[in-house]
């Protein structure tokens, strides 16, 4: 015997004791098959076969003990065990299932726990495996659909125990006739086929049949009273299989996996640009430091426009925010946006412009992610010498009329400092106003320019006190 | 769960088509009983599709309970955002027309006349934009299912040009429909869901008391975040009307064989301001009385107190300012906020 069968029959006896599922025995042959990686790497599909055979051959309540076992070794030792591990798991986990109620809520949960671990197509047959399992034990056997209560893979030695050894040989080669009782005693008829049995029963053949021959597929075990579970066909499986049964509730459950999986993939595209947008709602709302309100509905005209606007931004697969608040009609869009060229972060020593004494309008910018006055510059030196203001100071653009920021010829020193000593009330609570009004909408509906409207905007603000 | 998803999947498909084929995608109307969970998978399925950049709009066609704005409403609105957990769905430029009754039954022609106002709108918004017409939407309906219910349902089905039909937690429903569609119209797809899980069984007050929070949520937001303002408004400058011309006499009252002649949709300028104590009023953007039941809401405020001796009312309005509009539509159910 070559070390390595040794070895792999060492551990063998190890895991047929590991008859109750404590932790320490567990985590002891988790470590013996972690080193028997690296020492005797060739022993490995060796130990990971005594695993699945044990789970598959050993008695109900020692199923789960082993199972718990291949669990261990996945999680903590992982590759290469887990690839011999997926390929039977569908099996091995069916077969742990079909043992018995009680093991179930355990099975369950282990399955919880191997998503991730195990690729997600072997997850869904097992599955499936389960539903189908339940389906059976909830609809009650029905003919052929009814599953062989041993799968195809289980060791005849489990028959024998069913059904008194008498009538049975040892365990057989697979060719081997005498798997099937005598033929004068038929306790149930079978699929005729393989070679083996046909010349198995060649001497009898001038007699007539004394077992039924079922159209393939219709074959149905006899149950006999008191004989507990029905007698085992390994043919039958196949042809469930092949008759799209078992094949079918796979093929549903993948189906609509599939719609899952494809919507979880757009989803992952698209969850970052969302949430981006649901930060920057926030953060609008955190700036604003009155409480805003809700706006006035839009009518159907506007609410057509933003639904043309609204489509554009998602066929460009823009992460844009939604627009907050009634879209603009185009000219209103296109003179925001002018004005949209100046603006400046907000200086709270400079509430209103410098030469006219409106309030600036506070708006939140994306692109700065700042509050903003909107339509505002801060002049330089120079620019402001010829205002005849201090460095510095920020005046709306409107303000500077058609001359820009090069300013006029002559000065307007009279005016300019004590209107926006005289405004800055006003523009205090303008300036509040601008606020919330930026915070509810984001969007700007308009700009006053001209000095005349602070006193609306007092009544309002007085109003809403 | 699983059926949401293949539902999703098979309008996602159609929406692929219908972008490529330069064609209106799939208008899905959700039916069933009340407390079926119409309103949640009208979300999940809104939320799916944005999840995967479509811009469906949302129609709320559910008077008693909407989840768009106060009740007593037919409300569309684009979704761009997904819903959120906590705020509901984004209620910022909604297209709103006010029945100013929480029972369809009560006006059923002025209800199909604002769900024909709907269907024309969202007609024109789908021939907007390719992508937005591709998008579909998704339509949430009464809970009333039985006799004339039923034939409300019908004809939104019918105005809306509906695709496809959700039938949610009622089997009844769905083979009336199924049977009744398929001689009318064979390309409407019913599909028959099963209730939502979680759904419970609210009972006549909880569903009150659910207006009231609607109203509520109007004003203050649903974070109590909102700041509406109070204001006082003289009664000559404002003009109230109801729809329907006041309460209608009982069959029991009229004489053998005579019914209630009195036109559903006429238009009657209330005269005691005292009735619309504690009511919603509607702010119509209509420019001229006559247009009132054919132009959508500004927004709604809530009536506080009546002053007969000083000719003012003082109402609650959502923002501060003069109202949008002078024409104000009544409602005729009753609120009282705190």
């Amino acid at each position: 015997m070559d070390p390595t069968q040794g070895f792999v029959t060492e551990f063998a006896g190890f895991v047929d004791d590991l008859t109750t599922p404590e932790k320490r025995n567990i985590v002891a042959l988790t470590e013996i098959a972690r080193e028997a990686m690296h020492n005797q790497p060739q022993a490995v599909p060796g130990l990971a076969q005594v695993i699945i055979n044990r789970v598959l051959h050993a008695d109900q309540p020692l199923k789960l003990p082993a199972l718990y076992l291949l669990d261990s070794i996945s999680k903590l030792v992982g590759e290469p065990y887990k690839t011999y591990f997926s390929a039977a798991l569908p099996e091995v986990f069916a077969v742990a299932w079909r043992g018995g109620e009680t093991a179930r809520p355990a099975l369950q949960k282990l399955l919880g726990t191997w998503r991730g671990v195990f690729p997600d197509h072997v997850l869904a047959m097992a599955q499936a495996e389960m539903q189908y399992q339940d389906h059976m034990q909830y609809h009650g056997p029905q003919g052929a659909q009814t599953a062989p209560h041993y799968p195809a893979w289980a060791a005849p030695q489990q028959y024998q125990g069913a059904h008194g050894a008498a009538q049975y040989a040892a365990p057989l080669p697979a060719a081997a006739a005498p798997q099937y009782p005598p033929v004068t005693q038929p306790r149930y008829s079978h699929q005729p086929a393989p070679a083996a049995q046909h010349q198995h029963y060649a001497a009898p053949a001038p007699l007539v049949p004394r077992y039924k021959t079922p159209p393939p597929g219709m074959c149905h075990p006899t149950p006999r009273p008191g004989s507990g579970p029905t007698v085992p066909l390994p043919d039958l499986l196949s042809s469930l299989l092949a008759a799209g049964v078992l094949g079918g509730a796979k093929a549903a459950g993948g189906d609509a996996s599939h719609a899952v999986h494809r919507l979880l993939a757009r989803t992952a595209e698209t969850k970052s640009a969302f949430l981006d947008v649901q930060f920057l709602r926030r953060a609008r709302r955190g700036g604003g430091a009155l409480r805003a309100s809700r706006l006035w509905y839009v009518d159907l005209d506007v609410w057509l426009a933003s639904a043309a606007g609204a489509g554009q931004g998602a066929a460009a697969g823009e992460g844009q925010p939604p627009q907050r608040g009634d879209r603009q009609p185009d000219a209103r869009v296109a003179s925001a946006a002018a004005q949209q060229r100046h603006s400046v972060p907000v200086d709270e020593d400079q509430p209103a412009c410098a030469l006219s004494g409106e309030a600036f309008e506070q708006v939140w910018d994306e692109e700065h992610q700042e509050w903003r006055y909107e339509g505002a510059v801060r002049l330089t030196g120079d620019q402001a010498l010829r205002y005849g203001l201090s460095p510095g100071a920020i005046v709306l653009f409107s303000a500077l009329g058609e001359d820009g920021l090069d300013g006029p010829a002559e000065a307007l020193p009279a005016t300019a400092a004590p209107g926006a000593a005289a405004k800055k009330e006003d523009g205090d609570e303008g300036q509040l106003r601008a606020k919330e009004e930026g915070q509810g909408s984001g969007t700007k509906r308009e700009k006053p320019t001209s000095t005349d409207s602070p006193p609306p905007d007092i009544k309002r603000i007085k109003l809403e006190g | 769960m699983q059926s949401y998803v293949n539902v999703h999947d098979v309008l996602e498909a159609r929406r692929q088509q219908a972008l490529t084929e330069q064609r209106r995608g799939p208008t899905t109307v959700i039916v069933g009983p009340t407390d079926a969970g119409k309103s949640t998978l009208c979300k999940i399925l809104i939320n799916y599709a944005i999840r995967c950049r479509w811009t469906p709009a949302l129609v709320d066609l559910d008077i008693g309970q909407g989840s768009i704005t106060v009740p007593g409403c037919i409300a569309a609105t684009s979704v761009e955002a997904p819903i959120d957990v906590e705020e509901g769905f984004p209620v910022d430029a909604p297209l709103v027309y006010y029945a100013g009754t929480v029972a369809g039954g009560e006006n059923m022609a002025l209800y199909q006349h604002l769900v024909e106002r709907v269907a024309d709108a969202l007609e024109r918004r789908a021939g907007t934009d390719a992508k937005v017409a591709a998008s579909g939407m998704m339509v949430n309906t009464m809970g009333w299912i039985e006799g004339d219910g039923y034939s409300l349902l019908r004809h939104t089905i019918a105005s809306l040009a509906a695709d496809v039909v959700l039938v949610v937690g009622s089997d009844r429903l769905h083979s009336q429909l199924s049977s009744d569609l398929a001689t009318s119209s064979p390309a409407i797809s019913v599909v028959k869901l099963a209730k939502s899980g979680g759904v419970v069984t609210r009972t006549r007050e909880l569903r009150q008391e659910a207006r009231k929070v609607r109203v509520e949520e109007y004003f203050y937001g649903p974070t109590r975040s909102l700041a509406p303002a109070s204001q006082t408004l003289k009664l000559e400058g404002v003009e109230v009307y109801r729809v329907g011309g006041g309460p209608k006499a009982p069959p029991s009252a009229l004489p053998i064989g005579a019914t209630s002649v009195a036109d559903p949709l006429k238009l009657a300028r209330v005269t005691n301001p005292q009735e619309l104590l504690y009511t919603v009023l509607g702010v119509s953007h209509a420019p001229t009385p006559d247009l009132l039941l054919s132009a959508s809401v500004a927004g709604f405020v809530y009536v506080q107190d009546v002053d007969l001796a000083k000719g003012s009312m003082s109402v609650l309005a959502p923002r501060p300012g003069p109202l949008p509009g002078s024409l104000l539509l009544a409602g005729n159910f009753k609120v009282y906020l705190d």
